[in-house]
């Protein structure tokens, strides 16, 4: 199976005839996700937002087994999604089975018929919020027409998002976003601080300040203001 | 060719300005300027209609400023429905570059001879690619 980009160009002609204007936000994410997956020809695509504490969460599904990502993801808090959103770079993982990056992750997504996963951060300003996914039961390995083809619906995807969120229109999932974005600045300054005093990697400060969060079974986002305003009192 | 508006239809007012009375409208009636945005693998295209000036300036910023956030890879102004863009416009068009990725400027594609002009003399054409 392979993904061409004459196949690409039909399809987002085909979604041209979204008007997201005369149409609800919800339903054209579901038209982007439904195309995404029939061009792929994969098991399954979906759309996922960030909420407030982080979690990708579903916001329109082509297959039930993207519930078991979502699912997975955020128990164990890591997966190819998880990293495709942390670090804001395309992720593809051919096969989990034999993937050594998200070993906890990997077991139960295996289990449950999950078995390659190419995920796609949505821009937003400085940010991601959310990803595009797509999911395949059987080893998968990812072209890199495959890689330009979800850059080109995650594209559309951000342009669907960013005219939500300009718009005048507000959406509880505009709203939600608005949190998710809103807790990202805090925790991204948690980080600065960390990485001040700590000398850590921005990777390694994020890791802490979720396994705080984590023991402490307290919001990301509350972790990461006391962390600011610790050091803001001691400076 | 695919397209969306960025301005939702059910927010309050129209998605764009009203047209003055003495003004040519070059979109749907009431609008004095039209911008599509076209997704395609190679990136993403604004497809400009209608003339860019002072009016219409807080128009296209508002578009533009949408579309960066979505930090295209590669950004394309198709201006075969323009005939006029003012300094400001053309400044503002090349400061898009600043959201590309590194060593990225704005294609500016179908620009009439007369917009040519214009980014040649204020010296903007150094900060944009021009395609026929």
């Amino acid at each position: 199976m392979t993904v061409t980009p004459q196949d690409v160009r039909h399809a987002l002609n085909e979604l041209g005839r979204l008007r997201f204007g005369e149409m609800r936000v919800d339903e054209a994410m579901h038209q982007i996700v439904q195309t995404t997956h029939a061009i792929f020809s994969v098991d399954g695509a979906g759309l996922m937002l960030a909420d407030a504490e982080h979690h990708l969460r579903n916001a329109a599904v082509s297959d039930e087994r993207m519930r078991h990502l979502e699912e997975l993801q955020i128990r164990h808090q890591e997966g190819p999604c998880v990293t495709a959103f942390d670090d804001k770079v395309l992720v593809g993982a051919d096969d989990l089975g034999s993937d050594p990056r998200w070993p906890a992750f990997n077991r139960a997504a295996v289990g449950r018929g999950v078995r390659a996963v190419l995920a796609s951060p949505i821009p937003y300003n400085q940010d991601a919020v959310g990803v595009v996914a797509v999911l395949s039961q059987e080893r998968h390995p990812w072209s890199g027409e495959a890689e330009l083809a979800l850059l080109a619906f995650t594209d559309l995807a951000a342009l669907l998002i960013a005219s939500m969120m300009m718009g005048e229109q507000q959406t509880e999932l505009a709203a939600q976003l608005q949190g998710a974005l809103n807790s990202r600045a805090v925790i991204e300054q948690a980080k600065g601080v960390l990485i001040g005093q700590r000398g850590l990697s921005a990777h390694a400060a994020y890791e802490q300040i979720r396994a705080q969060a984590r023991a402490e079974r307290r919001k990301i986002a509350v972790v990461a203001a006391e962390l600011v305003a610790r050091a803001v009192r001691q400076n | 060719m695919m397209w969306l508006y960025l301005l939702p239809a059910s927010s309050s007012g129209p998605p764009f300005r009203p047209d003055p009375p003495a003004r040519r409208s070059a979109g749907p009636p009431g609008a004095l300027l039209m911008i599509e945005v076209d997704v395609s693998p190679e990136g993403v295209t604004m497809v400009i209609a209608g003339e860019l000036d002072l009016t219409t300036r807080p128009v296209l910023a508002e578009h533009l400023s949408a579309v960066l956030c979505t930090r295209p890879r590669r950004l394309i102004l198709d201006l075969a429905g323009t005939g006029f863009v003012d300094c400001g416009s053309a400044r503002l068009i090349v400061s898009a570059g600043q959201f590309l990725p590194e060593g990225r400027c704005p294609i500016i594609r179908h620009a009439s001879p007369a917009v040519r002009r214009v980014l040649e003399l204020t010296g903007f054409d150094a900060g944009c690619e021009i395609e026929g």
